[in-house]
């Protein structure tokens, strides 16, 4: 049964998110702030769960690898969003993300001292990605450089769950017809677990009504080619993710597929936990 | 009457010994046994399957009656032990960002499997009891009727992903434990094992194969870790740490222990 691998040091996992970095980026995401401030906190926010999965308090395990690559502020290029230390290792381990990092926040909390008072802590949010907000969409050189990545990593990982591609945009890609090819190209990769899996979360500011996890392309609003577009090209989620959307409240149909449509923030932020924490079994 | 107990354990493949979340345990007298499986995705799970298995095997009193009367009760001072633990750990100067855990990643989870003997000195009154949380497992084999008794998952089908568990803070609700009784004899064999062990020996002796019995006649860990290696390469078993604890029941036999990675009887 496909898609059923464990995530471990033996059997790592793959993440591969795009955030699209294009000019419109800079415009509000609802009441919050702009897209790619919103954006960029929930993909650091997603980045230290992650690492948080691959440690048992002491140790961190690579039982997973990550890329973080955006598109927009080079004319038709991808780029690893990832800076400093990182900026020339496309692919990264956990180990490697825990320790090279921009900036620290940090944030108080109180935790129970088990007789009746509180300890004040400290807890710390590494910062990864900056919010970028400049140029196109060339979402075709993002998938196209996924498919680099991810063409290599599963040579090297044959028996790995599969990778999860996690593509973050506001807007319509340059070329739909190029875009297609390489998410299909993507999306033929694939280790003996399963096909590379591809999640899409669109997002808008508006009020439009979200179209979450759709099953059927008459569940998309009528005439939208590109709400189609995206449709196609996401995959149907898997059995173990869609236990974690209904987990998260979402009632996913059985072919439901990994696609948020005109997605406020919290929505953008459920996907991004289905495709990051479900291959966790936590 | 005596018994023999081995014990042995393997990390899952990529992982050392020194992580391993499976512990085991037994009482100086051989009247209590307990094995628990510390959950990877939760915090410090190796340090609360440590807490829960060393308390019930140094019960002055009977643990399986405390359980019995209140689980949460009996937790309650092993929490604490955690929670100080984790408390000095989160409160450690120069912490880096990603230890101790987080805000939803605060607590540990173990499954639990613990079994008591009673007149094992005594040839009238020769009952054993058993509480269990979890996949862990208990197989007894009756060497009068060659019955194989399984406590408490019934079918090799039945192993989730994600298992029942005593949780490591009492604001968590831990899962109600199960618990199982019965007799015993001489040339009667106990068996507990963790969850991918357990998954197998059931699933073959679903499947009418005499297979798991081997498990049975380990005595040295090498001859475990060449077992489990071979049923890990035929893809028999989940790459898991995997542990067993054997008590022999028998006239003559000395309580003896083996280590890990020590072939020597202690």
């Amino acid at each position: 049964m496909p898609y059923t691998q464990e995530i471990s040091r033996a059997t790592p996992g793959y993440i591969v998110i795009l955030i699209d970095q294009s000019f419109s980026m800079e415009y509000a995401f609802g009441a919050a702030g702009t897209r790619a401030e919103e954006c960029s906190r929930a993909v650091n926010r997603v980045l230290r769960e992650t690492v948080l999965a691959c440690t048992d308090g002491d140790e961190i395990k690579n039982s997973c690898d990550v890329s973080v690559l955006g598109y927009g502020k080079q004319r038709n290029k991808a780029v690893n969003a990832l800076s400093g230390n990182l900026a020339s290792k496309p692919v990264v381990t956990m180990q490697e993300l825990a320790e090279n990092y921009i900036r620290v926040e940090t944030l108080k909390r109180k935790v129970s001292d088990g007789a009746g008072g509180l300890v004040e802590i400290e807890d710390q949010f590494p910062i990864w990605i900056e919010p970028v907000a400049a140029g196109g969409t060339p979402m075709t050189a993002a998938f196209e450089m996924a498919c680099e990545l991810v063409q290599d990593w599963t040579e090297n990982h044959k028996t790995s769950f599969p990778p999860v591609a996690i593509n973050i945009t506001d807007g319509e890609a340059e070329s739909q017809d190029t875009a297609k090819t390489a998410a299909e190209a993507l999306t033929e990769l694939g280790t003996k677990d399963g096909k590379t899996l591809l999640l899409n979360a669109h997002i808008s500011g508006g009020t439009e009504p979200e179209v979450i996890l759709p099953s059927s392309p008459s569940q998309l609003p009528k005439s939208d080619s590109y709400a189609q577009f995206l449709f196609d090209i996401s995959s149907e989620l898997p059995p173990l993710m869609l236990e974690r959307a209904s987990a998260s409240g979402l009632n996913p149909s059985p072919h439901a597929k990994g696609f948020v449509y005109k997605a406020k923030l919290e929505t953008m932020i459920q996907l991004l936990e289905i495709g990051t924490k479900a291959e966790f079994r936590g | 009457m005596t018994q023999e107990i081995l014990s042995f354990s393997l990390p899952k493949i990529g992982e050392e010994e020194k992580n391993i979340q499976d512990r085991f345990e037994s009482s100086s007298d051989g009247s209590l046994i307990a094995i628990a499986d510390g959950a990877g995705s939760s915090l410090y799970p190796r340090k609360w399957a440590d807490i829960l298995v060393k308390s019930f095997c140094q019960s002055s009193e009977d643990p399986i009656e405390t359980i019995k009367e209140s689980y949460q009760e009996w937790l309650k001072p092993l929490q604490e032990e955690w929670r100080q633990y984790y408390l000095a750990k989160i409160r450690a100067p120069h912490r880096k960002w990603w230890e101790g855990g987080s805000q939803i990643k605060d607590r540990g989870s173990s499954t639990f499997i613990g079994l008591r003997f009673q007149g094992l000195q005594d040839l009238e009154k020769r009952e054993w009891q058993a509480v269990a949380v979890g996949d862990s497992c208990l197989f007894k084999l009756e060497r009068k009727t060659d019955n194989l008794q399984v406590f408490p998952v019934k079918n090799s089908k039945s192993f989730k992903r994600i298992a029942k568990c005593f949780e490591s803070l009492p604001e968590y609700q831990s899962s109600s434990p199960e618990f199982e009784e019965g007799w015993y004899e001489d040339g009667d064999i106990f068996l507990l094992a963790t969850d991918a062990l357990a998954q197998w020996i059931l699933r073959d002796y679903e499947n009418q194969s005499q297979e798991w019995r081997k498990v049975s006649c380990i005595n040295r860990h090498r001859d475990f870790v060449n077992f489990i290696a071979q049923l890990r390469q035929k893809d028999l078993i989940e790459n898991d740490d995997t542990t067993v604890a054997m008590i022999k029941i028998g006239k003559n036999i000395q309580v003896s222990e083996v280590d890990l990675g020590n072939d020597e009887p202690r």
